[in-house]
């Protein structure tokens, strides 16, 4: 694999995801990106804006296994991870996986279900294994959550916890479309486009493919003056007295990885400025805790790394 | 004795060949004006200065020229102003005096018409200044933003040290020089890094872009304006990126397409930064108004060559008229000519023509009467139904006044017409000269002086004294001078000269002066010295720049200096409201889903006071919360254990939020009910 074939790969993977899903190309963006740099996503936006569906059509076309879980307040750890039954025949324990045993895993709702069942993901997101009875099993690769989760209602809902939003690679905001994206998403469903079948989606890679790029984008050349930019910048939200939790080093990790993908997404071996500021707010806007002062003043977590982009000088020549 | 009576009889031959010459020639042109070769001269001037004026005139054309249009048709070849003076829409008919409701209009129009014409220039610089003024405001508070660091990088190091990190101004010159000797010198990496800042720099300079350090090369690109230099600008931060952060190595072919880029967008900042200068200068000085020289329809270029063409000698005051210098006798003043028209006079300077021709002088003047100065009691008259100028002049008059200077001065006009009828009536070569001229305006003027008419609007024969306010050219003595005086200026433009006809009949008049030597008044002349800096800026045609400067500063003290004018905001207080504590501190336990922790800390807060006014050996709080609230002691059994179950935070919830405000208002009432009721014990206090 080399640059200019990830590039067409990851254009051709965009180009069908863009088949499924009208006028979210930040989305999209976003869920390639943080696919192809070993990351998991959390997907924050009103109901009816196409999360879950972008969900499934990257797993059509990415050629991954997909698995769903639909989080409630029931929901048990087990449920996820899966638990060993008693088997009357053998006398012995069996273990049955749960759902997280996938490649792709859309855990929908996720705020819905209590913190003991959100922590369950927590190693299966960080260390990519699920252990059960003593035993961890490894996760097939490759392993990416697809969470999402909607932020108008309160009631019934189970805040992600500072430990588990810290596992998730980006944090996307999908935002209600325009009017005339609006009318295209109208026009193709008017059109016979039925959104519970995405077998009209062809797959444009499949698992060991999309590995390959994974390993392509981890040796981009990222210079130290990058580095420097890119911790300058995660420091920076620890520096602002608006901000009560700065980002840790994983942030920036991160925003490295995040940065080296978009480099080669764009055919480049070598990372720039220009590649690490556009993935400043997915990785740091669930990072952040907001001082209560500045949420009552209604100062966004977007609004304080927009400040840290403009207080960062950016290494250019010289 | 021969050779004595040799020379005699020259002598005599010689005297005989003289006294014939002198008695066979018609009498002299003392003043070498020929009214019957104008026309010709006229002819041979514009074939000389060309015919600007007719062939590209200024569009629009200027209210100046404007009132010459009537006579365009007139002239042969003048096609194009023609065009340009139906483009004005000008009435070339004669104005007809309004009547009625028409006038009332006028009227009316004429008063809140300049009025009108404020209020839209107002809005105009407005509409200009607004943009400018938010632009700036804008950049201000950008910069505010910015963090005040790197004043040490002063002017001089800056951009020269391709070192420094990229800030806004410098000189793109100067970079691309220094990237230039960095190439030479065999340091390709910062050759390459200098022309990419020298381009960066240029296309700021030119607003294409703006540098701040927080932009990307690829923000820059983006965001680029100009769209001619997008392209290789991107080309540019391509290369440079792959050398900076891609690692690979900085080849001379790098750095010679890079310098080509560079000097192209440097360049070509630079030509459109002169090209818009030069724009400007022009604009402010006033050069664009009008075309070539001569070609301004109302113009003195043909009458200046009318006059080189007759043999006169012609030339310009040697400094302004307010100080121009008194002749000594009649005899050797010069003739000036004043188009008061074109050469508005200040106060001074009519102060001045006044003695000067009181002392002698011979002043020739043309144009609205009211601008004259007012010892001249010229007042204009209402215009006349007729735009033809009956011209009756005496060409003997001239050698006359040649040879009657010195002696005859202080003889009115009257005398010396009378005395010319009688040599008319003596001599038949000296009759009177009759031409006609048509002028673009039909005015005329009465004046209070005694005078002879040189040319009357009536259409009948001049008379003495009989031709009233029809008068459009006359002359009269004025103390120990002469002034010959025109209604208007139309015979002295380039396009009334022009005219077929109109040379004669001015030669003629000026002929009758007698005088061979011509001043002609230019606009600087009627100037008198400046008084203070300021009119000697507007003198010298600086007005427009001085108020454009006045409006800069302006715009500079709203951008910046309006600050210092307004009272410094008081400071906010320090410390927060209690109210606002309190709703922070309730909106982070709501975040953190841990209001039953908030209410539990009430309740122990409130639990803790009853426990403080328990009697001494008494432990029963419920007994105690009974006997001082007068509830029952189930009641407040219950309340106590709710109470009491939230006090440990990390105890699964069993009440919901509503549930716990209940209680705890309940435990609130029944806590003070009774510590009203119980006596403060020293644990308490």
């Amino acid at each position: 694999l080399d640059s200019t074939s990830f590039r067409e790969t990851y254009e051709r993977l965009h180009a069908e995801i863009g088949r499924a899903l009208v006028g979210q190309e930040e989305l999209v963006d976003g869920l390639l990106v943080a696919t192809l740099a070993r990351g998991h996503v959390l997907i924050e936006g009103a109901p009816g804006l196409g999360k879950t569906l972008v969900a499934r059509a990257l797993a059509q076309v990415s050629g991954c296994g997909f698995k769903r879980i639909q989080f409630t307040p029931d929901l048990m750890p087990s449920d996820v991870t899966g638990s060993s039954i008693f088997e009357r025949e053998t006398s012995q324990f069996r273990f049955v996986a749960g759902p997280v045993f996938t490649q792709l895993l859309l855990a929908d709702e996720i705020n819905r279900a209590p913190a003991k069942t959100q922590s369950s993901l927590l190693e299966a997101m960080q260390d990519r294994t699920v252990t059960v009875d003593g035993v961890s099993r490894p996760l097939p690769e490759p392993f990416v959550v697809v969470a999402t989760q909607n932020p108008i209602e309160s009631q019934g809902t189970y805040p992600l916890p500072e430990a588990q939003l810290d596992r998730f690679l980006f944090k996307l905001a999908v935002l209600s479309p325009p009017a005339d994206v609006e009318r295209a998403i109208v026009r193709r469903h008017a059109d016979g486009f039925d959104p519970s079948d995405l077998s009209a989606l062809s797959s444009v890679t499949d698992a060991e493919q999309l590995m390959a790029m994974q390993r392509f984008a981890a040796t981009v050349r990222v210079d130290d003056a990058v580095i420097g930019y890119l911790v300058d910048i995660v420091r920076k939200t620890r520096e602002d007295s608006s901000i009560e939790v700065g980002a840790s080093p994983r942030a920036s990790l991160a925003m490295l990885a995040a940065a080296r993908v978009v480099a080669a997404s764009e055919g480049r071996t070598f990372v720039t400025p220009d590649d690490v500021k556009p993935m400043a707010k997915p990785v740091l806007r669930h990072r952040v805790l907001l001082h209560p002062d500045a949420q009552l003043q209604g100062v966004s977590a977007d609004d304080r790394i927009d400040d840290a982009l403009r207080r960062t000088p950016v290494p250019r020549v010289g | 004795v021969t050779r004595h009576s040799r020379a005699a009889r020259v002598f005599a031959a010689v005297a005989a060949i003289a006294s014939i010459a002198v008695l066979v020639a018609p009498p002299a042109r003392a003043s070498g004006l020929d009214p019957g070769a104008a026309d010709a001269h006229v002819r041979a001037a514009m074939e000389q200065e060309g015919r600007a004026y007719c062939e590209s005139p200024p569009k629009p054309l200027p209210d100046a020229a404007t009132r010459l249009c009537p006579l365009a048709r007139d002239v042969p070849g003048c096609e194009k102003l023609v065009a340009a003076c139906e483009a004005r829409d000008v009435d070339v008919d004669l104005p007809k005096v309004p009547t009625g409701f028409a006038k009332w209009l006028a009227s009316v129009l004429q008063a809140v018409g300049p009025i009108a014409a404020w209020v839209l220039v107002a809005l105009v610089v407005v509409a200009i200044l607004l943009p400018v003024v938010m632009a700036i405001r804008s950049r201000s508070r950008d910069r505010k933003r910015e963090p005040k660091a790197k004043k040490k990088a002063t002017a001089e190091s800056t951009p020269l040290d391709l070192g420094e990190p990229l800030e806004p101004g410098g000189d793109a010159e100067a970079l691309l020089r220094a990237a230039e000797e960095s190439a030479a010198a065999g340091a390709l990496d910062r050759a390459l890094f200098g022309f990419l800042r020298a381009a960066l720099v240029a296309l700021d300079q030119r607003g294409a872009i703006r540098i701040t350090r927080d932009r990307t090369h690829g923000e820059y690109v983006r965001s680029c304006r100009d769209a001619e230099a997008k392209p290789s600008l991107r080309a540019m931060v391509s290369e440079v990126d792959r050398v900076r952060f891609g690692g690979e190595p900085a080849t001379a072919d790098r750095v010679r397409d890079l310098s080509t880029r560079a000097k192209a967008i440097v360049r070509a900042a630079r030509a459109a930064a002169v090209m818009a200068t030069l724009a400007v200068a022009l604009l402010v000085s006033g050069c664009g108004r009008f075309g070539a020289r001569g070609a301004d329809p109302g113009g003195p270029e043909l009458f200046l060559a009318l006059l080189h063409q007759q043999g006169v000698q012609v030339g310009a005051p040697s400094g302004p008229l307010a100080s121009l210098p008194l002749p000594e006798s009649a005899s050797d003043a010069p003739v000036l000519v004043l188009d008061a028209e074109r050469v508005p006079l200040d106060d001074e300077s009519r102060a001045r023509l006044v003695r000067w021709v009181r002392a002698g002088g011979v002043l020739v003047i043309a144009g609205a009467p009211e601008s004259w100065p007012e010892p001249f009691e010229a007042h204009a008259a209402a215009t006349r139904p007729t735009r033809e100028a009956r011209f009756r002049t005496f060409p003997s008059l001239a050698a006359q006044r040649a040879a009657e200077a010195a002696g005859v001065e202080g003889k009115d006009e009257e005398d010396l017409a009378a005395a010319d009828d009688a040599r008319s009536e003596a001599r038949e070569p000296d009759a009177p000269r009759e031409d006609v001229a048509h002028l673009a305006r039909a005015e005329s003027f009465t004046w209070g002086l005694t005078y002879r008419a040189i040319a009357t609007l009536s259409g009948e024969h001049i008379e003495k004294g009989a031709h009233g306010d029809a008068t459009y050219a006359a002359t009269a003595s004025f103390g120990a001078g002469r002034v010959l005086a025109f209604a208007n200026d139309d015979l002295f433009t380039n396009l009334g000269l022009a005219r077929p006809g109109n040379a004669a009949p001015l030669v003629a008049a000026l002929a009758e002066l007698g005088n061979a030597r011509f001043l002609v008044a230019r606009p600087e002349h009627a100037a008198s010295p400046p008084s203070d800096p300021i009119s000697a800026l507007v003198r010298a045609g600086l007005g427009l720049a001085l108020l454009h400067s006045l409006g800069l500063v302006l715009v500079l003290f709203l951008a910046k200096g309006a600050r210092l004018g307004r009272p410094a905001p008081t400071r906010p207080p320090a410390r927060r409201a209690f109210v606002e504590h309190v709703r922070a501190v309730g909106a982070l336990y709501d975040r953190a889903d841990l209001a039953g922790h908030a209410l539990a800390a009430y309740g122990r807060f409130a639990l803790e006071r009853l426990r403080a006014r328990l009697p001494r050996g008494e432990h029963d709080l419920a007994a105690f919360l009974a006997t001082r609230s007068g509830r029952s002691r189930e009641g407040c059994e219950a309340l106590l254990k709710r109470a009491r179950g939230d006090e440990d935070p990390r105890a699964p919830r069993v009440s919901s939020v509503r549930e716990d405000v209940e209680t705890l208002g309940e435990l609130g009432d029944a806590t003070a009910q009774a510590l009203a009721a119980a006596p403060r014990t020293r644990r308490a206090r």
